[in-house]
């Protein structure tokens, strides 16, 4: 028996000794013959292995016997798999792979389309730009309008797009429509936009030729998408020169909750400022925020979100003018509410779907009359995703409905009228990689409205193409539709949809933290609302075409970050009360920014700047015979701001605006008097504004009792 | 009789060998470890590794190494693009290191892997991952409290906030010294795959550390 023992031992011994040793040696190379370094070479099922070096090389030594498959892989390229015998002479090997385009970085349609976003690096903007560009005031809209495309107009404050109006820009907060996304707007005052801009870690603003999902917007979408939960407990505070915040987020597992609250005040500010206007009542108001987030299954997401605000404000007209109210005293009330899912079904199909719903009263109170305006919105939205390589699928349908009740009361007498308008649309797309450089999307939208009972199919299409390593060009297509505006609606609810086609071509080259974009577009209007006649007819039209330059360095100078944008607008349109087509006033045909940010390290604090000129905008002088023939002087303005970093936890910010003072004349209104024609300039309320706040945030340091140990 | 045992024999034996397999390859990568100096040198280690955790599907071993080659790599390389799809392979093997076993050692890493991303953007990333690095680290001492490697990678990343914020320095450094008192008791059995790095950097901390601590005391 031992003896047996030991032979067996001895042959295993022996065996082992004597294994074949095989050596598997060769190059690896791309389809092109380039070599091949850093991929990783093996035989499946083995340790057996080796990767390949700089000159695409390898080799490794195995025991192993038999058949085996040799396995090639490398990112960007489909792995390979080669039958070898062993053992057996495998020492001059050649092979060559396939590159994977579904692994390859996507070429992204960049036509008409900035990204901000913290997950790439390529990007025109970061979300904490929005905060920290001077001139912006933590408005999401006001980071905006420094970018190509956008017309500054300081007296409006909402988004107004290659010659577009501001009813034609419209806001996605995580895919749903946000209706009534601006304060309410009082004539020569700018608004602001409701949300905050630190809710949402992705903005995507696009001028023009967007994708199938979007509709209801003639010109432009805003699209932002909310921040993910945070890991740890935080508290925020707030201490502003026109009010206080306060915010805590508590996360658990796999959810958080979030609650803010924010009282503003303008009327300290107001009592040291001069204004064109005698605050009665400066602006104030209460905002509270809750936001909700919860996985499900192990692919899905909740997030519902909500906010509630009441806001107040009157004051009286220093200079009183005919037609304009010497008092006025405003009551808004706003509800916005959204709840949605996102999901992954499988590994090639997502879900994501959801609905929203506002709720906007105002109630106007002037010498003139008293209006009470009250809107609801509602959107609901089911969208499915289908993912493979190198095709993507994305169809969906939505209800958009919007119902306007207006109350007009003068004296004793008082009317109240009332309009709904209901949009259904389906919508599909395709993105396509042709090829390693090449994608292509192609998509189409069809809508029914209501109450014209129209029906509009619109086209998009996209195309880019990698031109070189940094340099791609892109293009862009789309027809669009948009119901007429509630206040025309009421007056005449068979207005058909307005209707535009963009045509975008893009060239971009980005390297490293340089990028440059160049784009050019042409747009048309059809089907404008007029209201000569006293009723409001679709028989405006127009058009809009401009060049726009974007220039971003943050490379140059150490510390620097500094970005140039350029517009060139020229539009005409009829509409409203034009008699013939004409610039509308909004509109300055050259606008320059330059914004830049520079760090001071050694005593961490952030300075900004923000130069603004832009060219004379269009008025009407009735007295003259031609028709908007006027034009203000240019407007040029600097903005200063800075961000000094108290600790970690701790932010000092101040801002300026308009640093210099300079007069901004907006515009002019008349009036025939009997005493002969009146003109009246219009001008911010006042020519500066000067900010302070400071913000604490309070991390409950989950590492706090780990520190006692030692 | 004889061929039962003769079969008990030859399972017993080839189950050694293959067991033996295993640990020579570990040994031949970590020996491939010690010896790499460059990007390139680490990411065909981490290579190595990943084809032993291909074969190994149960261990955290071979995905633990094969992250850390790639931090390594990523941390030695210049171009921040290229330092990111470093850090995200060193993220996937974390995560799957983390499937086959929850402990001190890989919650180290994946606060080591967040604190690389957040060097490739830090104004943007910071806000954001610097709980996130802390909440890992944070986990990894509870786990262990005798783990050099956590207390070494939180003085790190303490010591980098306090020095541009100018204070919190003493916190860092605290952690920083705990880390070297640790690496002294650690006790490394010869040949044992247990990850042991990491006391060299811990000395070269701790020598910036008394620089500071030196001027501020001023």
């Amino acid at each position: 028996m031992k003896s047996l023992y030991l032979s067996l031992l001895l042959l295993l011994f022996a065996a082992s000794t004597t294994l074949a040793q095989s050596l598997v040696a060769g190059t690896i190379t791309d389809t092109k013959g380039e070599s091949l370094p850093g991929a990783s070479v093996y035989l499946q099922g083995t340790y057996d292995g080796a990767s390949t070096d700089s000159l695409g090389t390898f080799g490794f030594q195995t025991s192993e016997e038999g058949e085996l498959t040799l396995i090639i892989s490398s990112i960007g390229y489909h792995g390979e798999g080669q039958s070898l015998t062993l053992p057996g002479n495998h020492e001059n090997l050649r092979i060559s792979l396939k590159e994977d385009i579904s692994q390859m970085e996507e070429v992204v349609i960049t036509a008409g389309a900035y990204q901000a976003t913290d997950e790439s690096r390529a990007v025109a903007l970061k979300p904490m730009d929005i905060v920290t560009t001077a001139g912006a005031l933590g408005d999401i809209s006001g980071a905006i309008r420094k970018l190509p495309g956008t017309q500054p107009a300081a007296d409006d404050g909402r988004l107004l797009v290659r010659g577009g109006t501001s009813s034609e820009s419209r806001i996605y907060i995580d895919g749903m429509s946000v209706q009534s996304p601006f304060a309410t707007k009082l004539p020569a005052l700018p608004t602001r936009g409701r949300f905050n801009p630190f809710l949402f870690k992705g903005i995507t603003f696009s001028s023009g030729g967007y994708s199938a999902e979007y509709g209801q917007a003639l010109s432009s979408v805003l699209i932002l998408n909310t921040k993910d939960r945070r890991a740890v407990p935080t508290t925020e505070i707030s201490l502003m020169t026109v009010g206080a915040g306060a915010a805590h987020e508590q996360p658990w597992k796999r959810g958080s909750l979030a609650l803010r609250a924010d009282y503003t005040n303008l009327q300290p500010y107001q009592g040291m400022m001069n204004s064109e206007r005698d605050w009665q009542k400066a602006p104030r108001g209460w905002n509270g925020q809750l936001s909700l987030q919860q996985e499900t299954g192990a692919h899905g997401l909740w997030k519902t979100f909500a906010q509630y605000s009441s806001n107040k404000l009157a004051f009286r007209q220093k200079e009183p003018f005919p037609g304009v109210p010497d008092a006025l005293n405003l009551k808004n009330d706003y509800f916005y509410g959204q709840t949605g899912w996102s999901g992954r079904l499988s590994d090639t199909w997502k879900l994501r779907g959801g609905v929203s719903g506002s709720y906007n009263l105002d109630d106007f109170i002037t010498d003139l009359g008293n209006r009470r305006t009250e809107r609801n919105g509602l959107h609901a939205k089911l969208v499915a995703e289908h993912h493979l390589p190198r095709l993507s699928l994305t169809s969906g349908t939505e209800w958009l409905a919007d119902r306007t009740v207006e109350s007009l009361s003068h004296d004793s007498l008082s009317t109240s009228s009332e309009v709904q308008s209901h949009t259904t649309a389906v919508f599909t797309e395709a993105q396509y990689r042709l090829s390693g450089s090449v994608s292509a999307r192609a998509g189409l939208r069809y809508q029914h409205m209501q109450p014209s009972g129209s029906h509009g199919l619109s086209p998009r299409l996209g195309l880019a193409w990698q031109a070189g390593e940094h340099s791609q060009l892109s293009a862009a297509y789309g027809t669009f539709y948009q119901q007429a505006e509630a206040e025309y609606l009421l007056a005449e609810n068979s207005l058909a949809p307005y209707e535009a086609a963009h045509y975008i071509l893009n060239y971009q080259w980005n390297k490293s933290d340089r990028l440059l974009r160049v784009e050019t577009y042409y747009k048309s209007y059809d089907r404008l609302t007029r209201t000569l006649s006293g009723m409001p007819e679709n028989t405006g039209e127009g058009f809009a075409k401009g060049a726009e330059l974007f220039w971003r360095d943050r490379e140059t100078v150490k510390n620097l970050d500094y970005w140039v944008s350029y517009s060139y607008t020229d539009t005409e349109r009829t509409y409203s009360n034009f008699p013939v087509a004409a610039t509308p006033t909004f509109v300055s045909k050259h606008v320059v920014s330059v914004v830049g940010k520079y760090f001071v390290r050694p005593i961490r604090t952030q300075f900004g700047t923000s130069i603004q000129y832009a060219s004379g905008r269009p008025y009407d002088n009735p007295a003259t015979e031609a028709f908007m023939d006027g034009r203000t002087k240019p407007i040029f303005t600097i903005d200063l701001n800075a961000a000094h970093l108290i600790s970690d936890q701790v932010v000092l910010f101040a801002s300026v605006t308009n640093l210099l003072g300079y007069d901004q004349v907006f515009g002019y209104r008349y009036a025939d008097t009997p005493g002969g024609m009146l003109r009246q300039a219009i001008r911010p309320d006042a020519p500066r504004f000067v900010f302070a706040g400071l913000f604490i945030t309070l991390e409950k340091k989950s590492t706090e009792e780990l520190l006692n140990q030692f | 009789m004889k061929t039962i045992l003769t079969t008990l024999l030859a399972i017993l034996i080839t189950g050694m060998t293959y067991a033996g397999n295993y640990e020579v390859a570990m040994q031949k990568a970590l020996t491939q470890l010690n010896e790499a100096d460059s990007p390139e040198a680490f990411t065909s280690t981490a290579q190595a590794f990943d084809r032993i955790g291909k074969v190994e599907e149960g261990e955290w071993l071979p995905q633990y190494y094969a992250a850390f080659c790639y931090i390594r790599a990523a941390f030695a390389e210049g171009d921040v693009a290229i330092r990111e799809k470093h850090l995200n392979q060193a993220m996937v093997h974390v995560e799957a290191g983390l499937e086959n076993e929850d402990n001190s050692e890989l919650q180290t890493l994946l606060g080591y892997a967040k604190m690389g991303q957040i060097t490739v953007d830090p104004m943007t990333r910071g806000p954001q991952l610097t709980p996130e690095v802390m909440q890992a680290l944070g986990k990894a001492i509870q786990m262990n409290p005798e783990n050099p490697r956590a207390y070494m990678v939180m003085g790190q990343m303490k010591l980098g906030t306090a020095r541009f914020f100018g204070k919190g320095e003493e916190e860092a450094c605290g952690y920083i010294t705990r880390a070297l008192e640790l690496f002294g008791t650690e006790e490394v059995p010869e040949g044992s795959m247990q990850p042991a790095w990491g006391q060299h950097y811990t000395t070269q901390l701790a020598g910036t550390c008394t620089e500071i601590l030196a001027e501020k005391g001023q």
